[in-house]
């Protein structure tokens, strides 16, 4: 037995093995507009299945079986090729690996939540929420005509800006101590999050759905204050401008609103909300990683690499930068997490250089963590290390579950962006690298385990082959590596920011809040 | 009554059937080579019985699947490799992680290191092996991450596999729980087995 037939033997073996513990169990709701559809989820090896017949009712997917245990799902124009047993989708010319395989079961075809939350997203784009309160996902119909909100500080100013999806007509009135902000026809999608600032000048925005309009409240204003409200263009946006009076606010006003905006990168992070990346060089001290033949450590070339990666990030991309490590010295991985954490960082990127057994294995590759981490076990672990969610006067049962619900959510959130991160990585690799690109991976990493974001472990190259490790000697291979990683950071701090506004992205620390709504 | 019977020793009368089919199937083969024989001039075989067809020296075995690095690829390859039927699940278990320790017999590459040893195997009620190696498992291993994922899924895969009871495995260092081998593959929990190792699909 060999190739395809040894292949097959497992995956037949594989779900016989998880057939046992399969079960379904709860339904995921979906709404379209007024339609509601509840999809059962099966439980497949700790993975959330979800049956194909069932998805193809939301996205309109239509399937055709293929020889080769593979099947044909066409959404809208685009023909998805799903092969049983493996976690790679293909279409055209493009692929994209999931964390879990699309399975063939007795009852037909079931797919992996996250290829889900793609269908979905190829179906409908940004009509699309996860609706956390709601637990459920409402597509399509519904038109939120407000896209985005977000606010930055400034030394001598507050900006909130408010993206919409086409120019909408406002009004706004002042009163003592607040502003707020009318948009006639303004459809605000759930989620857009109450969002508490504190910076002096305002202490947090409010925001409230009318039956055909929606608001945006100010509150807790300086008295000592000057507004302005404008709207710009491309994209649509109302903005809204809060001077401290007198000082800096009159040098402010010789420039026109305008031509500051532009200046402005499209959701630019402004000062005191840097996005945040976190470098775990690996190993260090007494772990030396994997060692060259002629033994170069890998710890030392991570870590020149993350620093230098350090160096360029802060100097060009103005993010802040965490490391694990700055020197020689020896980080637990279990710390490796909590500093991540502790720092509330955006995403995390591991550097390591890999070795193989027979010492020959040359390329690089990405790797994400799999779903393994939902799994009960080491998800109740995740939970604990983490506390990312308050519980306040829940009881213990159904805080249990809430966490654990939340915690999945986040999880599958996470998942897809750092499988995201892990495929610019290696396109970014692939541009410099003369060997093979192995791909993107999923592995049950410990340091990516215990990470509240997105997290990723990049193999560089192998160290233990002549040739790797005379390349990763060199200078000036490593700093090549590092303007790689460079180049994948800067791209993915671009998407980050805008899938913050789309998706859940920035209520992560507030978790504790959306539980407040579902405990009243 | 009988009902009863079935259904709690379900394990038993499949593990019996198990052997009876493989018992049948060896007594075919026999008899068909001892027909093929006695084809020949019964002269030459003066000595032979047509009585007692099993011969004790006859042992019953099994074959398993041993899960080996690839000598080209980073990816696990199977050896089949038979062993002694024993009986009991955990000492089947505890011959095989012998023999993946023993290293392949073929081209392929051992993914563990040398001289490590078993110390104990056990099987939960809930399917999970415990599988205790001595230190050298994590202290004489390479290094990088590929090497880590051979290692450790060549003992989850050859594990579960091969035996059905066994769903997930958890790999110990000196009796304890360990973090990792290398500093990559989280082992602080029991692991399932992996179907995308085998190269690329």
């Amino acid at each position: 037995m060999r190739g395809p037939d040894f292949k097959k033997t497992l995956i037949f073996l594989f779900v016989l093995l998880l057939a046992s513990q399969s079960s379904a169990s709860e339904t995921l709701q979906v709404l379209m507009g007024e339609k509601k559809l509840g999809i059962p989820l099966l439980s497949i090896a700790g993975c959330q299945y979800l049956p194909l017949d069932q998805v193809n009712k939301v996205t309109g997917g239509r399937c055709q079986n293929l020889s080769g245990n593979r099947i044909q799902v066409l959404i809208g124009s685009i023909p998805f090729i799903l092969k049983d047993g493996s976690a790679r989708v293909i279409w055209g010319k493009e692929g994209k690996t999931f964390s879990f395989p699309p399975l063939f079961l007795n009852s037909g075809w079931a797919i992996p939540f996250d290829l889900f939350s793609f269908f979905l997203q190829r179906k409908f784009g940004d009509r699309v929420w996860w609706d956390k309160e709601g637990r459920c996902v409402r597509v399509g119909q519904v038109d939120y005509s407000i896209r985005h909100l977000r606010h930055g500080s400034y030394t001598d100013h507050t900006r909130v800006v408010l993206e919409l999806v086409r120019p909408l007509v406002y009004t706004w009135r002042e009163e003592k101590d607040r502003v707020c902000l009318r948009l006639e026809r303004g459809f605000l999608p759930p989620t857009i999050k109450e969002i508490p600032v504190r910076d002096g000048m305002v202490t947090g925005i409010k925001i409230r759905q009318g039956p055909d309009f929606g608001e945006l409240e100010l509150f807790g204003l300086s008295p000592n204050r000057e507004v302005k409200i404008f709207a710009l263009k491309s994209p649509d946006r109302v903005v809204v401008d809060l001077y401290k009076r007198g000082g800096e606010a009159d040098k402010k006003e010789l420039h026109s609103p305008a031509s500051e905006e532009k200046g402005e990168v499209p959701a630019a992070a402004p000062q005191g909300s840097k996005v945040r990346l976190v470098i775990d060089p690996g190993h260090g001290g007494k772990d030396s990683g994997a060692v060259g033949p002629s033994g170069l450590k890998e710890k030392d070339v991570v870590l020149d690499i993350g620093l230098r990666l350090r160096d360029l990030v802060e100097k060009t991309l103005g993010m802040e930068v965490i490391m694990t490590r700055t020197d020689d010295t020896f980080i637990p991985l279990r710390d490796r997490a909590t500093i991540a954490n502790t720092a509330k960082g955006d995403f995390f990127v591991s550097i390591h250089a890999n070795a193989s057994l027979h010492g020959r294995a040359e390329g690089f590759e990405t790797f994400f963590l799999s779903h393994e981490a939902s799994d009960s076990e080491a998800r109740e672990s995740a939970i604990r290390e983490n506390e990312v969610i308050d519980l306040e006067g829940l009881n213990r049962r159904s805080a249990e579950n809430l966490k654990i619900i939340l915690w999945d959510m986040a999880q599958n959130e996470y998942i897809n962006q750092s499988s995201r991160l892990a495929e610019i990585i290696q396109n970014e690799l692939d541009k410099i690298q003369k060997v093979e690109n192995r791909g993107i991976k999923t592995a049950p990493f410990y340091v990516l385990m215990g990470a509240a974001m997105p997290a990723v472990l990049v193999e560089v190259a192998f160290i233990n082959n002549p040739e790797g490790e005379r390349s990763l000697s060199a200078e000036a291979y490593r700093q090549s590596l590092c303007e790689a990683l460079f180049q994948a950071i800067s791209e993915f701090k671009g998407y980050f920011e805008k899938e913050m506004g789309m998706l859940d992205g920035q209520d992560r620390a507030d978790q504790g809040r959306a539980l407040e709504k579902v405990k009243n | 009554m009988t009902d009863k019977i079935e259904r709690t020793k379900d394990g038993h009368l499949k593990k019996s059937r198990i052997k009876s089919i493989v018992l049948l199937i060896l007594v075919g083969i026999l008899s068909m080579v001892l027909l093929y024989q006695f084809r020949k001039p019964v002269s030459s075989r003066p000595g032979l019985q047509p009585s007692g067809l099993i011969p004790p020296s006859l042992e019953q075995k099994r074959s398993v699947r041993l899960f080996f690095s690839s000598p080209t690829e980073d990816a696990l390859q199977e050896e089949v490799r038979e062993i002694k039927l024993a009986g009991a699940i955990d000492q089947e278990a505890r011959v095989a992680v012998m023999e993946l320790i023993k290293g392949p017999r073929s081209d392929l590459l051992s993914t563990l290191p040398a001289g490590t040893q078993l110390r104990q195997l056990y099987i939960d009620g809930r399917g999970i092996a415990y599988v205790d190696f001595s230190a050298e498992l994590r202290d004489r291993h390479p290094g990088g991450s590929n090497a880590e994922l051979l290692a450790v899924y060549s003992i989850v895969d050859t594990l579960a596999y091969n035996f059905e009871q066994i769903k997930r495995v958890q790999i110990l260092v000196d009796g304890s729980e360990i973090d990792t081998l290398a500093g990559h593959v989280d082992l602080r929990r029991p692991l399932k087995p992996r179907i995308d190792i085998y190269g690329a699909s």
